[in-house]
């Protein structure tokens, strides 16, 4: 039941990957073969996503990958060039107040201010108790003591956490985020990572499109890579980061690094150090729990060394597997497998 | 759909406008363009040449209109007349002005995608032409009454049938005003940007005037009928018949240009 995507054509190459009928049925939005095209170029190309409840789905990739043009495809800004969005479960037409959507540099109006505009978002979507709703976000987003001000006298910041707050109004089922992050202080941060967490134990599905790796890392259940319009890559955003078979030492004033030492010391563990000599990679640590010994005898030979550590991370982070070059046999080198896709759908 | 959903959005755009410095700067307009009628007047009542001024005002109306219009004219108070026509030639540019911006710039910016998740397309783009034509109404229906209370005062013994007159042209105005706030609107959905659409929209009251005057040029005068730009001429025709014929055209444009927005909005990415 903790799947929340899949892609198109494939039956069981990704992570996470399913077609359970059971898994299916409960889904808050389906979308089959959704294709995107602008001129020549085609943005998306043949998605097929589901969203299930109570799952937090993150959507990677690098710039101009299709990001925002999926969750417009999925929101309706966009109509499609081929494929279709459903809503099981939903009344014909009956999509009102189920979706809430931050879109991607779409401003609110300036000369509103945050409770006159959410009050009008409110009704528009039919909110039982609009007055209240609109509370309960603004208090969500810490935004309570300027609700009576003008958006064009708010800070970027602020403006943003109003635009979070609109679409989290009403508690929708399916909340879509472009970018949500950008702009926020830790503290705006901190906020959204309530409302996303809270949500999601109501029973949402939530899909984040973000290039902030670390946050998007803490928020999320699941990952989707694209590039070029294409899934390359999704399941549990755990498979992704892989097992936690490395280890990063950050390295402050370097004397000598003891490398032969470390490689005498940890057999099977490959090394390597960046070309100014501020941070020393232990790959190939295997089995996971042997992570802490080989962490402890580093650290002792780097001081030994008078090598100063400023930090020691373990496990890959996010940007460390979506940045990994993928391999001509479309493996990313830590193995999550990349499908490689018939070049344009929309043309037979 | 839902009639509430065009309510709400319509209610907005009315607030917007009277909160901004948009409907503070319309208001001005207006009440300058106000100006001229109640002056004009004055200056008729101290002319020693208030007969030749007469003369002239009927000449005009004879020249804008024709003998009938004219004759049914000249029964209008002067201050009134001189509304009715700054209103009829002005409310395309003055509802342009207003409306412009109102669905374009918010597609432009992608901020409509905040009522779209929202609510059915076509109730956003009804609501949207009902606020812009509410606003127009209301600011054309209120330079009225003022130049009205004018007329009153200064004919105080007449003031049944200035209210008459008033009464009349402000219905008029009411109605010709949905035309165009249902052009505007159409536009604004199918350009997207709103300097092309205030252009676009100026050069087609422009070809609508043109084409009523060589079509009347060319006693066509039922294709001109049909036009938006001969509406004034239809309602000021004396007649139910024209009357009717007049509020048929009314309803007729304005349902096929907001079905083509609702239509055009409804398939158009945002």
């Amino acid at each position: 039941m903790s799947v929340a995507f899949m892609a198109s054509g494939t039956d069981s190459t990704l992570a996470g990957v399913t077609k359970d009928a059971d898994a299916l049925a409960g889904a808050r939005l389906v979308a089959r073969g959704l294709s995107r095209r602008f001129g020549k170029r085609l943005a998306v190309s043949a998605v097929d996503l589901t969203l299930l409840p109570g799952r937090v789905v993150g959507l990677f990739g690098a710039n101009g990958a299709g990001k925002s043009t999926l969750l417009a495809l999925l929101a309706g800004h966009l109509q499609p060039s081929a494929g279709k969005v459903e809503w099981p479960g939903a009344p014909q037409g009956g999509l009102r107040g189920r979706l809430g959507m931050l879109p991607q540099g779409a401003p609110l109006p300036v000369d509103e201010t945050p409770r006159r505009i959410l009050m009008h978002l409110a009704r528009l979507q039919l909110v039982a108790q609009p007055a209240a709703a609109v509370d309960d976000v603004l208090d969500a987003v810490g935004l309570k003591r300027v609700a009576e001000t003008r958006l064009r006298n708010l800070s970027g910041g602020e403006r943003k956490l109003i635009g979070i707050a609109q679409a989290f109004l009403g508690q929708p089922e399916v909340v879509l985020l472009d970018e949500p992050t950008s702009a926020l202080d830790p503290w705006g941060r901190q906020r959204l990572r309530s409302l996303v967490r809270g949500r999601r134990e109501a029973g949402a599905a939530i899909v984040i499109a973000s290039h902030n790796l670390a946050e998007a890392e803490q928020l999320c259940d699941e990952a989707v890579v694209l590039e070029a319009g294409r899934v390359v890559s999704a399941g549990p955003l755990a498979a992704l980061l892989g097992p936690p078979g490395e280890v990063r030492f950050e390295l402050g004033q370097t004397g000598r690094l003891p490398l032969d030492a470390i490689k005498a010391a940890l057999p099977g563990v490959r090394t390597a150090v960046d070309g100014e000599q501020r941070t020393l990679v232990l790959s190939a640590v295997e089995p996971a729990a042997r992570i802490e010994s080989v962490v402890q005898t580093t650290y002792r030979l780097l001081g030994e060394a008078g090598v100063d550590v400023r930090r020691v991370i373990t496990g890959r982070t996010l940007e460390a597997a979506l940045t990994a070059p993928a391999s001509a046999d479309g493996q990313h080198h830590d193995g999550a497998t990349v499908e490689r896709k018939a070049a344009d759908p929309l043309e037979g | 759909m839902r009639f509430t959903d065009i309510l709400t959005v319509a209610r907005r755009e009315v607030g917007v406008t009277f909160r901004g410095k948009r409907g503070v700067l319309l208001a001005s307009i207006l009440v300058g363009l106000a100006a001229v009628p109640s002056l004009i007047r004055l200056m008729g009542q101290h002319s020693a040449n208030a007969t030749q001024l007469q003369r002239a005002h009927v000449a005009a109306l004879v020249k804008i209109y024709d003998r009938d219009i004219a004759r049914v004219l000249v029964d209008c108070p002067p201050a009134l007349v001189v509304v009715a026509l700054a209103t009829f030639f002005f409310q395309p540019f003055f509802v342009l002005l207003a409306g412009s911006d109102r669905v374009a710039s918010e597609i432009d910016s992608g901020s409509i995608r905040y009522w779209t998740v929202r609510a059915p397309r076509p109730g956003i783009v009804l609501g949207k032409a009902l606020g812009l034509w509410a606003v127009v109404a209301l600011l054309t229906v209120a330079v009225q009454a003022a130049i009205t209370v004018v007329a009153v005062v200064d004919q105080p013994h007449d003031w049944s049938w200035t209210l008459r007159w008033a009464g009349e042209i402000m219905i008029y105005s009411c109605a010709t005003a949905l035309v165009y706030a249902s052009l505007c609107t159409f536009l604004g959905v199918l350009l997207a940007r709103p300097r092309l659409v205030f252009v676009v929209g100026m050069a087609v009251v422009f070809v609508l005037r043109i084409a009523r005057t060589a079509l009347r040029d060319r006693q066509v005068d039922r294709i001109a009928s049909i036009l938006p730009g001969s509406l004034d001429q239809m309602f000021l025709t004396t007649g139910a018949g024209a009357k009717l014929a007049a509020t048929a055209v009314v309803a007729g444009w304005s349902a096929v240009l907001l079905l083509a927005a609702a239509v055009v909005f409804q398939r158009r990415s945002v």
